[in-house]
Protein backbone atom coordinates (compact mmCIF):
# COMPACT_ATOMS: atom_id res chain seq x y z
CA UNK A 1 0.00 0.00 0.00
CA UNK A 2 2.70 2.43 1.10
CA UNK A 3 4.68 2.43 -2.06
CA UNK A 4 2.25 1.09 -4.86
CA UNK A 5 4.08 -2.02 -5.14
CA UNK A 6 2.61 -3.94 -8.66
CA UNK A 7 2.03 -7.12 -9.34
CA UNK A 8 4.39 -9.43 -9.28
CA UNK A 9 6.96 -6.86 -7.64
CA UNK A 10 7.52 -7.43 -3.47
CA UNK A 11 9.64 -5.18 -1.25
CA UNK A 12 9.13 -7.95 1.64
CA UNK A 13 8.07 -11.93 1.34
CA UNK A 14 6.91 -13.78 4.59
CA UNK A 15 7.79 -17.24 4.46
CA UNK A 16 5.34 -19.31 6.07
CA UNK A 17 7.07 -22.74 7.33
CA UNK A 18 7.04 -25.42 9.96
CA UNK A 19 10.01 -26.44 11.75
CA UNK A 20 11.06 -29.32 13.71
CA UNK A 21 9.95 -32.71 14.05
CA UNK A 22 6.76 -34.36 15.16
CA UNK A 23 5.37 -33.18 18.03
CA UNK A 24 8.42 -30.59 18.86
CA UNK A 25 7.04 -28.63 15.22
CA UNK A 26 6.97 -25.08 15.67
CA UNK A 27 5.28 -22.24 12.79
CA UNK A 28 7.70 -19.94 11.36
CA UNK A 29 7.04 -16.61 9.74
CA UNK A 30 10.13 -15.30 8.35
CA UNK A 31 9.92 -11.84 6.55
CA UNK A 32 12.55 -11.49 3.98
CA UNK A 33 13.08 -8.26 2.00
CA UNK A 34 16.02 -6.34 0.74
CA UNK A 35 19.29 -6.37 3.69
CA UNK A 36 20.64 -3.18 2.99
CA UNK A 37 23.92 -4.65 3.08
CA UNK A 38 26.76 -2.70 4.13
CA UNK A 39 29.20 -4.60 1.37
CA UNK A 40 26.05 -4.98 -1.19
CA UNK A 41 26.81 -7.30 -3.54
CA UNK A 42 24.38 -5.95 -6.17
CA UNK A 43 25.57 -2.46 -5.94
CA UNK A 44 29.32 -4.05 -6.68
CA UNK A 45 27.61 -5.59 -9.58
CA UNK A 46 25.02 -2.87 -10.89
CA UNK A 47 26.68 -1.87 -14.22
CA UNK A 48 24.85 1.69 -14.81
CA UNK A 49 25.65 2.52 -10.91
CA UNK A 50 21.76 2.66 -10.28
CA UNK A 51 21.95 0.55 -7.37
CA UNK A 52 23.81 2.70 -4.39
CA UNK A 53 24.32 2.67 -0.61
CA UNK A 54 23.10 6.20 0.52
CA UNK A 55 25.48 7.56 3.45
CA UNK A 56 22.88 6.61 5.94
CA UNK A 57 23.40 3.03 4.63
CA UNK A 58 19.95 2.46 3.16
CA UNK A 59 20.28 0.79 -0.60
CA UNK A 60 18.50 2.08 -3.42
CA UNK A 61 17.55 1.52 -6.84
CA UNK A 62 17.95 5.06 -9.15
CA UNK A 63 14.83 3.99 -11.80
CA UNK A 64 16.25 6.81 -14.28
CA UNK A 65 19.64 4.75 -14.10
CA UNK A 66 18.35 1.35 -14.06
CA UNK A 67 19.22 -0.83 -17.36
CA UNK A 68 17.26 -3.80 -16.38
CA UNK A 69 19.91 -5.86 -16.96
CA UNK A 70 19.15 -7.83 -13.62
CA UNK A 71 22.70 -8.66 -12.52
CA UNK A 72 22.02 -7.18 -9.02
CA UNK A 73 19.19 -9.96 -8.82
CA UNK A 74 21.74 -12.86 -9.41
CA UNK A 75 23.76 -11.95 -6.98
CA UNK A 76 21.34 -10.82 -3.97
CA UNK A 77 21.59 -13.75 -0.90
CA UNK A 78 17.71 -12.75 -0.48
CA UNK A 79 15.90 -12.89 -3.86
CA UNK A 80 14.99 -9.63 -2.48
CA UNK A 81 14.63 -8.38 -5.96
CA UNK A 82 12.08 -8.17 -8.10
CA UNK A 83 11.86 -7.48 -12.53
CA UNK A 84 9.00 -5.40 -13.51
CA UNK A 85 7.98 -6.26 -16.15
CA UNK A 86 4.16 -4.78 -16.52
CA UNK A 87 3.79 -1.13 -16.79
CA UNK A 88 0.04 -1.06 -16.03
CA UNK A 89 -0.55 -4.26 -13.86
CA UNK A 90 -3.32 -4.28 -11.59
CA UNK A 91 -4.04 -6.41 -8.87
CA UNK A 92 -7.63 -6.59 -9.77
CA UNK A 93 -7.60 -5.66 -13.43
CA UNK A 94 -9.18 -4.28 -15.87
CA UNK A 95 -7.86 -1.23 -14.81
CA UNK A 96 -6.13 0.19 -11.74
CA UNK A 97 -7.60 1.22 -8.54
CA UNK A 98 -8.14 4.94 -7.89
CA UNK A 99 -4.21 4.03 -5.54
CA UNK A 100 -2.70 1.70 -7.98
CA UNK A 101 -3.89 4.95 -10.40
CA UNK A 102 -1.76 7.63 -8.00
CA UNK A 103 1.04 5.34 -7.67
CA UNK A 104 1.23 4.37 -11.42
CA UNK A 105 4.40 5.32 -13.31
CA UNK A 106 6.56 5.40 -9.92
CA UNK A 107 8.74 2.11 -10.93
CA UNK A 108 9.00 1.97 -14.95
CA UNK A 109 8.44 -1.22 -17.38
CA UNK A 110 11.89 -3.37 -17.17
CA UNK A 111 13.44 -2.01 -13.98
CA UNK A 112 14.14 -4.00 -10.57
CA UNK A 113 12.54 -2.90 -7.82
CA UNK A 114 13.03 -3.30 -4.48
CA UNK A 115 12.62 -2.76 -0.80
CA UNK A 116 13.75 0.80 0.20
CA UNK A 117 13.41 1.45 3.86
CA UNK A 118 11.09 4.06 3.03
CA UNK A 119 13.53 6.23 2.37
CA UNK A 120 10.98 8.76 1.43
CA UNK A 121 9.86 8.65 5.24
CA UNK A 122 12.87 8.54 6.75
CA UNK A 123 14.02 11.64 4.62
CA UNK A 124 11.09 13.54 5.92
CA UNK A 125 12.27 13.19 9.15
CA UNK A 126 15.07 15.41 9.11
CA UNK A 127 12.51 18.71 7.85
CA UNK A 128 9.89 17.56 10.28
CA UNK A 129 12.10 17.22 13.11
CA UNK A 130 11.23 13.38 13.90
CA UNK A 131 13.33 10.10 14.45
CA UNK A 132 13.14 7.10 12.46
CA UNK A 133 11.96 4.65 15.02
CA UNK A 134 10.77 6.55 17.19
CA UNK A 135 8.23 8.68 15.30
CA UNK A 136 5.81 6.62 13.06
CA UNK A 137 5.30 9.08 10.16
CA UNK A 138 8.94 8.79 9.83
CA UNK A 139 9.78 4.94 10.08
CA UNK A 140 9.12 2.21 7.72
CA UNK A 141 5.55 1.49 7.13
CA UNK A 142 6.03 -2.28 7.37
CA UNK A 143 7.49 -1.22 11.38
CA UNK A 144 4.44 0.65 12.24
CA UNK A 145 1.95 -1.92 10.43
CA UNK A 146 3.06 -4.37 11.87
CA UNK A 147 0.16 -5.91 14.70
CA UNK A 148 2.91 -7.91 16.53
CA UNK A 149 4.93 -4.83 17.21
CA UNK A 150 7.40 -7.66 15.64
CA UNK A 151 9.73 -5.01 13.63
CA UNK A 152 12.07 -2.57 15.17
CA UNK A 153 13.90 0.05 13.37
CA UNK A 154 16.99 2.30 14.33
CA UNK A 155 20.27 3.50 13.78
CA UNK A 156 22.53 0.50 14.19
CA UNK A 157 25.66 2.65 14.53
CA UNK A 158 24.72 3.79 17.57
CA UNK A 159 25.11 1.74 20.08
CA UNK A 160 22.43 2.90 22.36
CA UNK A 161 19.96 2.57 20.18
CA UNK A 162 16.67 0.51 20.50
CA UNK A 163 17.46 -2.10 17.86
CA UNK A 164 21.21 -1.96 19.04
CA UNK A 165 20.34 -3.31 22.66
CA UNK A 166 17.64 -5.73 21.13
CA UNK A 167 20.29 -7.07 19.32
CA UNK A 168 22.82 -7.44 22.10
CA UNK A 169 20.49 -8.59 24.48
CA UNK A 170 18.82 -11.23 22.53
CA UNK A 171 21.28 -12.23 20.29
CA UNK A 172 19.64 -10.99 16.97
CA UNK A 173 21.76 -12.76 13.70
CA UNK A 174 21.13 -11.68 10.00
CA UNK A 175 20.58 -14.30 7.49
CA UNK A 176 22.94 -15.91 6.03
CA UNK A 177 25.81 -13.63 7.50
CA UNK A 178 28.70 -16.53 6.11
CA UNK A 179 28.66 -14.69 2.80
CA UNK A 180 30.22 -11.93 4.23
CA UNK A 181 28.05 -8.97 3.20
CA UNK A 182 26.67 -7.28 6.51
CA UNK A 183 23.54 -7.04 6.21
CA UNK A 184 21.46 -4.47 8.38
CA UNK A 185 18.84 -6.63 8.81
CA UNK A 186 18.95 -8.84 12.03
CA UNK A 187 16.24 -11.50 13.00
CA UNK A 188 15.87 -11.98 16.66
CA UNK A 189 15.39 -15.35 17.88
CA UNK A 190 12.54 -16.30 20.06
CA UNK B 1 23.51 -36.29 -2.41
CA UNK B 2 20.52 -34.47 0.22
CA UNK B 3 20.50 -35.87 3.86
CA UNK B 4 18.28 -39.02 3.61
CA UNK B 5 17.25 -38.19 7.39
CA UNK B 6 14.65 -35.57 6.25
CA UNK B 7 13.44 -36.66 2.59
CA UNK B 8 10.77 -34.67 2.68
CA UNK B 9 12.57 -31.14 2.98
CA UNK B 10 15.02 -32.16 0.48
CA UNK B 11 12.13 -33.35 -2.07
CA UNK B 12 10.64 -29.88 -1.39
CA UNK B 13 14.30 -28.07 -1.93
CA UNK B 14 14.17 -30.02 -5.02
CA UNK B 15 11.04 -29.05 -6.23
CA UNK B 16 11.51 -25.57 -5.55
CA UNK B 17 14.87 -25.59 -7.40
CA UNK B 18 13.42 -26.81 -10.00
CA UNK B 19 9.85 -24.97 -10.24
CA UNK B 20 11.33 -21.26 -9.08
CA UNK B 21 10.93 -18.78 -12.12
CA UNK B 22 12.78 -16.71 -10.11
CA UNK B 23 15.86 -19.16 -9.83
CA UNK B 24 16.03 -18.59 -13.49
CA UNK B 25 16.15 -14.79 -13.72
CA UNK B 26 18.34 -15.03 -17.08
CA UNK B 27 16.91 -16.72 -19.60
CA UNK B 28 17.24 -17.91 -23.15
CA UNK B 29 18.80 -14.94 -24.57
CA UNK B 30 21.32 -14.90 -22.02
CA UNK B 31 21.73 -18.22 -22.61
CA UNK B 32 22.34 -17.21 -26.28
CA UNK B 33 24.63 -14.61 -25.78
CA UNK B 34 27.23 -16.86 -23.97
CA UNK B 35 27.22 -19.42 -26.61
CA UNK B 36 27.61 -17.09 -29.07
CA UNK B 37 30.02 -15.08 -27.78
CA UNK B 38 32.10 -18.02 -26.84
CA UNK B 39 32.17 -19.76 -30.75
CA UNK B 40 32.54 -15.83 -31.92
CA UNK B 41 35.91 -16.02 -29.41
CA UNK B 42 37.10 -19.62 -29.97
CA UNK B 43 36.80 -19.20 -33.78
CA UNK B 44 39.23 -15.83 -33.16
CA UNK B 45 41.46 -17.71 -30.98
CA UNK B 46 41.31 -20.56 -33.66
CA UNK B 47 42.15 -17.81 -37.01
CA UNK B 48 44.90 -16.38 -35.02
CA UNK B 49 46.39 -19.27 -33.89
CA UNK B 50 45.83 -20.96 -37.29
CA UNK B 51 47.83 -18.09 -38.79
CA UNK B 52 50.72 -18.14 -36.84
CA UNK B 53 50.78 -21.84 -37.06
CA UNK B 54 50.54 -21.64 -41.06
CA UNK B 55 52.54 -18.39 -41.01
CA UNK B 56 50.13 -16.55 -43.02
CA UNK B 57 49.15 -19.19 -45.34
CA UNK B 58 45.99 -20.10 -44.92
CA UNK B 59 44.45 -16.71 -45.34
CA UNK B 60 41.26 -18.23 -46.70
CA UNK B 61 40.62 -19.80 -43.36
CA UNK B 62 41.57 -17.24 -40.98
CA UNK B 63 39.35 -14.68 -42.65
CA UNK B 64 35.92 -16.92 -42.26
CA UNK B 65 37.35 -17.52 -38.50
CA UNK B 66 37.31 -13.76 -38.13
CA UNK B 67 33.26 -13.99 -40.11
CA UNK B 68 32.71 -16.52 -37.42
CA UNK B 69 33.82 -14.30 -34.98
CA UNK B 70 31.95 -11.31 -35.67
CA UNK B 71 28.89 -12.79 -36.45
CA UNK B 72 29.11 -14.52 -33.24
CA UNK B 73 30.04 -12.17 -30.96
CA UNK B 74 27.93 -9.32 -33.08
CA UNK B 75 24.39 -11.61 -32.59
CA UNK B 76 25.58 -12.81 -28.97
CA UNK B 77 25.39 -8.73 -28.04
CA UNK B 78 22.61 -8.25 -30.37
CA UNK B 79 20.66 -10.53 -27.74
CA UNK B 80 21.92 -9.43 -24.79
CA UNK B 81 20.80 -5.74 -25.49
CA UNK B 82 17.65 -7.65 -26.75
CA UNK B 83 17.52 -9.02 -23.13
CA UNK B 84 17.42 -5.69 -21.27
CA UNK B 85 15.13 -4.30 -19.57
CA UNK B 86 15.48 -0.62 -20.92
CA UNK B 87 17.71 -1.13 -24.19
CA UNK B 88 17.73 2.65 -25.06
CA UNK B 89 19.40 2.95 -21.83
CA UNK B 90 22.13 0.45 -22.92
CA UNK B 91 25.01 2.81 -22.60
CA UNK B 92 24.59 3.10 -18.98
CA UNK B 93 26.29 -0.17 -19.03
CA UNK B 94 29.50 1.36 -18.72
CA UNK B 95 28.57 2.76 -15.48
CA UNK B 96 30.05 0.94 -12.64
CA UNK B 97 34.01 0.30 -12.63
CA UNK B 98 33.62 -2.15 -10.13
CA UNK B 99 30.88 -4.18 -12.20
CA UNK B 100 31.80 -7.13 -14.19
CA UNK B 101 29.15 -6.09 -16.03
CA UNK B 102 31.01 -2.33 -17.40
CA UNK B 103 34.06 -4.29 -17.87
CA UNK B 104 31.87 -7.05 -20.14
CA UNK B 105 30.59 -4.04 -21.67
CA UNK B 106 34.23 -2.47 -22.53
CA UNK B 107 35.67 -5.76 -23.66
CA UNK B 108 32.64 -6.36 -25.98
CA UNK B 109 32.79 -3.10 -27.58
CA UNK B 110 36.28 -3.44 -28.28
CA UNK B 111 36.61 -7.10 -29.36
CA UNK B 112 33.15 -5.70 -32.26
CA UNK B 113 34.85 -3.18 -32.71
CA UNK B 114 38.68 -5.29 -33.37
CA UNK B 115 36.48 -7.77 -34.98
CA UNK B 116 35.03 -5.26 -38.23
CA UNK B 117 38.44 -3.88 -38.63
CA UNK B 118 39.49 -7.40 -39.20
CA UNK B 119 36.34 -7.78 -41.79
CA UNK B 120 36.47 -4.42 -43.47
CA UNK B 121 40.27 -5.53 -44.27
CA UNK B 122 39.91 -8.62 -45.43
CA UNK B 123 37.08 -7.40 -47.78
CA UNK B 124 38.63 -4.39 -49.22
CA UNK B 125 42.48 -4.77 -48.77
CA UNK B 126 43.73 -7.97 -48.95
CA UNK B 127 47.07 -7.06 -49.75
CA UNK B 128 46.80 -6.41 -46.85
CA UNK B 129 50.83 -6.54 -45.36
CA UNK B 130 50.61 -9.66 -43.16
CA UNK B 131 52.17 -8.59 -40.37
CA UNK B 132 49.21 -6.23 -39.64
CA UNK B 133 47.01 -8.38 -40.41
CA UNK B 134 48.45 -11.16 -37.98
CA UNK B 135 48.44 -8.25 -35.35
CA UNK B 136 44.95 -7.12 -35.79
CA UNK B 137 43.67 -11.24 -35.76
CA UNK B 138 46.17 -11.61 -31.96
CA UNK B 139 44.18 -8.73 -31.05
CA UNK B 140 40.98 -9.80 -31.93
CA UNK B 141 41.62 -13.72 -30.85
CA UNK B 142 43.27 -11.77 -27.15
CA UNK B 143 39.92 -9.73 -26.48
CA UNK B 144 38.36 -12.78 -27.50
CA UNK B 145 39.85 -14.68 -24.76
CA UNK B 146 39.06 -11.73 -22.40
CA UNK B 147 35.41 -12.17 -23.60
CA UNK B 148 34.74 -15.62 -22.94
CA UNK B 149 37.00 -15.18 -19.42
CA UNK B 150 34.83 -12.42 -18.46
CA UNK B 151 31.18 -14.47 -19.04
CA UNK B 152 32.63 -17.46 -17.15
CA UNK B 153 33.84 -14.89 -14.02
CA UNK B 154 30.07 -13.22 -14.51
CA UNK B 155 28.52 -16.44 -12.96
CA UNK B 156 31.65 -18.01 -11.08
CA UNK B 157 32.04 -14.40 -8.63
CA UNK B 158 27.91 -15.10 -7.28
CA UNK B 159 29.33 -16.20 -4.18
CA UNK B 160 25.30 -17.67 -3.30
CA UNK B 161 24.84 -19.53 -5.53
CA UNK B 162 27.19 -22.37 -5.58
CA UNK B 163 27.31 -24.35 -8.19
CA UNK B 164 28.72 -21.12 -10.52
CA UNK B 165 30.91 -19.91 -7.53
CA UNK B 166 34.07 -21.91 -8.62
CA UNK B 167 37.00 -21.09 -10.86
CA UNK B 168 36.61 -24.22 -12.47
CA UNK B 169 33.46 -23.09 -14.33
CA UNK B 170 35.45 -19.87 -16.28
CA UNK B 171 38.28 -22.29 -17.38
CA UNK B 172 35.26 -24.72 -18.54
CA UNK B 173 33.61 -21.73 -20.53
CA UNK B 174 37.22 -21.07 -22.06
CA UNK B 175 37.86 -24.79 -23.47
CA UNK B 176 34.17 -24.75 -24.18
CA UNK B 177 34.78 -21.60 -26.23
CA UNK B 178 37.62 -22.45 -28.19
CA UNK B 179 36.38 -26.34 -28.79
CA UNK B 180 33.16 -24.79 -30.59
CA UNK B 181 35.13 -21.93 -32.44
CA UNK B 182 37.90 -24.44 -33.64
CA UNK B 183 34.96 -27.00 -34.33
CA UNK B 184 32.96 -24.31 -36.85
CA UNK B 185 35.99 -23.59 -38.49
CA UNK B 186 37.66 -26.89 -39.14
CA UNK B 187 33.99 -28.10 -40.70
CA UNK B 188 34.41 -25.11 -42.73
CA UNK B 189 38.25 -26.21 -43.38
CA UNK B 190 37.02 -29.80 -44.56
CA UNK B 191 33.75 -28.93 -46.54
CA UNK B 192 34.03 -25.82 -48.14
CA UNK B 193 35.04 -25.56 -52.16
CA UNK B 194 37.49 -23.35 -53.46
CA UNK B 195 39.21 -22.54 -50.99
CA UNK B 196 43.14 -22.84 -50.31
CA UNK B 197 43.30 -25.27 -47.36
CA UNK B 198 47.06 -26.17 -46.58
CA UNK B 199 46.88 -29.83 -45.25
CA UNK B 200 49.17 -28.04 -42.15
CA UNK B 201 45.89 -26.11 -41.22
CA UNK B 202 43.27 -29.02 -41.77
CA UNK B 203 45.51 -31.38 -39.85
CA UNK B 204 46.12 -28.98 -36.38
CA UNK B 205 42.47 -28.00 -36.41
CA UNK B 206 41.06 -31.79 -36.49
CA UNK B 207 44.04 -32.48 -34.20
CA UNK B 208 42.97 -28.87 -31.69
CA UNK B 209 39.30 -30.31 -31.61
CA UNK B 210 40.88 -33.61 -29.98
CA UNK B 211 42.50 -32.53 -27.66
CA UNK B 212 39.96 -29.49 -26.82
CA UNK B 213 37.10 -32.09 -26.30
CA UNK B 214 38.73 -34.37 -24.28
CA UNK B 215 40.16 -31.72 -21.88
CA UNK B 216 36.37 -30.35 -21.51
CA UNK B 217 35.01 -33.89 -20.89
CA UNK B 218 37.62 -34.21 -18.29
CA UNK B 219 36.84 -31.02 -16.90
CA UNK B 220 33.21 -31.97 -17.05
CA UNK B 221 33.86 -34.82 -14.72
CA UNK B 222 35.69 -32.90 -12.62
CA UNK B 223 33.06 -29.66 -12.45
CA UNK B 224 30.34 -32.02 -11.94
CA UNK B 225 32.39 -34.22 -9.18
CA UNK B 226 33.28 -31.31 -7.01
CA UNK B 227 29.79 -29.63 -7.02
CA UNK B 228 28.88 -33.17 -5.64
CA UNK B 229 30.92 -32.61 -2.61
CA UNK B 230 30.29 -28.64 -2.27
CA UNK B 231 27.20 -26.59 -0.63
CA UNK B 232 23.53 -28.38 -0.50
CA UNK B 233 22.50 -26.06 -3.91
CA UNK B 234 25.68 -27.53 -5.81
CA UNK B 235 24.35 -30.92 -5.23
CA UNK B 236 20.75 -30.36 -6.05
CA UNK B 237 21.95 -29.10 -9.46
CA UNK B 238 24.28 -31.90 -9.71
CA UNK B 239 21.04 -34.10 -9.32
CA UNK B 240 18.90 -32.51 -11.61
CA UNK B 241 22.06 -32.72 -14.32
CA UNK B 242 22.21 -36.45 -13.53
CA UNK B 243 18.89 -37.59 -12.83
CA UNK B 244 16.84 -34.68 -12.78
CA UNK B 245 14.64 -32.41 -15.02
CA UNK B 246 17.95 -31.51 -16.88
CA UNK B 247 19.35 -34.95 -17.05
CA UNK B 248 18.81 -34.67 -21.07
CA UNK B 249 20.36 -31.48 -21.17
CA UNK B 250 23.39 -33.04 -19.20
CA UNK B 251 23.64 -36.59 -20.84
CA UNK B 252 22.28 -36.06 -24.33
CA UNK B 253 23.69 -32.58 -25.05
CA UNK B 254 26.55 -32.32 -23.19
CA UNK B 255 28.17 -35.48 -22.65
CA UNK B 256 27.60 -38.36 -25.13
CA UNK B 257 26.45 -35.54 -27.93
CA UNK B 258 28.41 -32.73 -27.60
CA UNK B 259 31.93 -34.57 -26.34
CA UNK B 260 31.88 -38.07 -26.39
CA UNK B 261 30.61 -38.96 -30.03
CA UNK B 262 32.27 -36.14 -31.50
CA UNK B 263 35.51 -37.40 -29.96
CA UNK B 264 34.76 -41.22 -30.67
CA UNK B 265 34.30 -40.10 -34.60
CA UNK B 266 37.19 -38.70 -34.83
CA UNK B 267 39.37 -40.44 -33.31
CA UNK B 268 38.20 -44.03 -34.72
CA UNK B 269 38.25 -42.25 -38.08
CA UNK B 270 34.80 -42.12 -39.09
CA UNK B 271 33.87 -41.02 -42.39
CA UNK B 272 30.58 -38.88 -41.34
CA UNK B 273 29.86 -35.36 -43.12
CA UNK B 274 32.08 -32.91 -40.85
CA UNK B 275 29.38 -30.02 -40.51
CA UNK B 276 27.32 -32.78 -38.33
CA UNK B 277 30.23 -33.02 -35.97
CA UNK B 278 30.75 -29.73 -35.63
CA UNK B 279 26.99 -29.71 -35.21
CA UNK B 280 27.44 -31.98 -31.91
CA UNK B 281 29.79 -29.80 -31.07
CA UNK B 282 28.40 -26.65 -30.95
CA UNK B 283 24.89 -27.94 -29.58
CA UNK B 284 26.75 -29.48 -26.80
CA UNK B 285 28.34 -26.02 -25.96
CA UNK B 286 24.75 -24.33 -26.09
CA UNK B 287 23.55 -27.24 -23.72
CA UNK B 288 26.25 -26.36 -21.53
CA UNK B 289 25.37 -23.07 -21.12
CA UNK B 290 21.89 -23.52 -20.74
CA UNK B 291 22.56 -26.85 -17.98
CA UNK B 292 25.04 -24.24 -16.32
CA UNK B 293 22.44 -21.34 -16.14
CA UNK B 294 19.74 -23.54 -15.58
CA UNK B 295 20.69 -25.10 -12.53
CA UNK B 296 22.37 -21.90 -10.70
CA UNK B 297 20.00 -21.47 -7.79
CA UNK B 298 20.62 -19.79 -4.91
CA UNK B 299 21.31 -20.62 -1.46
CA UNK B 300 17.76 -20.31 0.27
CA UNK B 301 16.82 -18.66 3.26
CA UNK B 302 14.95 -20.44 6.15
CA UNK B 303 11.34 -21.77 4.83
CA UNK B 304 12.15 -20.37 1.49
CA UNK B 305 11.19 -23.87 -0.29
CA UNK B 306 8.56 -24.95 2.07
CA UNK B 307 6.78 -21.37 1.21
CA UNK B 308 7.54 -21.89 -2.38
CA UNK B 309 5.62 -25.39 -2.25
CA UNK B 310 2.80 -24.27 -0.33
CA UNK B 311 2.28 -21.06 -2.65
CA UNK B 312 1.80 -23.63 -5.57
Amino acid sequence: MENFVPPGVFFTRVNDYEAGTYPHVQRHFLPVGCMHCKDAPCVQACPSGASARRQDGIVLVDQNLCVGCRYCMVVCPYGARDFNEESNAAYFGPGPTPSEAFGAGRYPKGSVVKCTFCADRIDEAGSRGLTPGVDRDATPACVGSCIAGARFFGDLDDEDSLVCQLIRARGGKPLQEELGTEPSVYYLPR
Amino acid sequence: MLSRKNPRSGAEILRFAQNDRKGEIWGLKVVGYLFLAGLGSGAFGAAAGLDLHTNGQSRDLTNIGAWIGLLGVGVGALLLLWDLGMPHRFFRLVGNKSSLISAGTVILTVLLVLASITIIVAVFSPGISPTVYRALMVLAAGFGLATSIYVGFLLAVVKCRPFWNTPLLPLLFVVSSFSTGVSALSSVASTASGLRVPAAAADILSSGEVLLLGLELVMVAFYVATMENALPQARIAVRRWVRGDLAAVFWLGIVVGGLMLPLVLMVAGVLVPPPLVAILILAGGFSLRYGVLSAGARSLVPGEAQQAAFVR
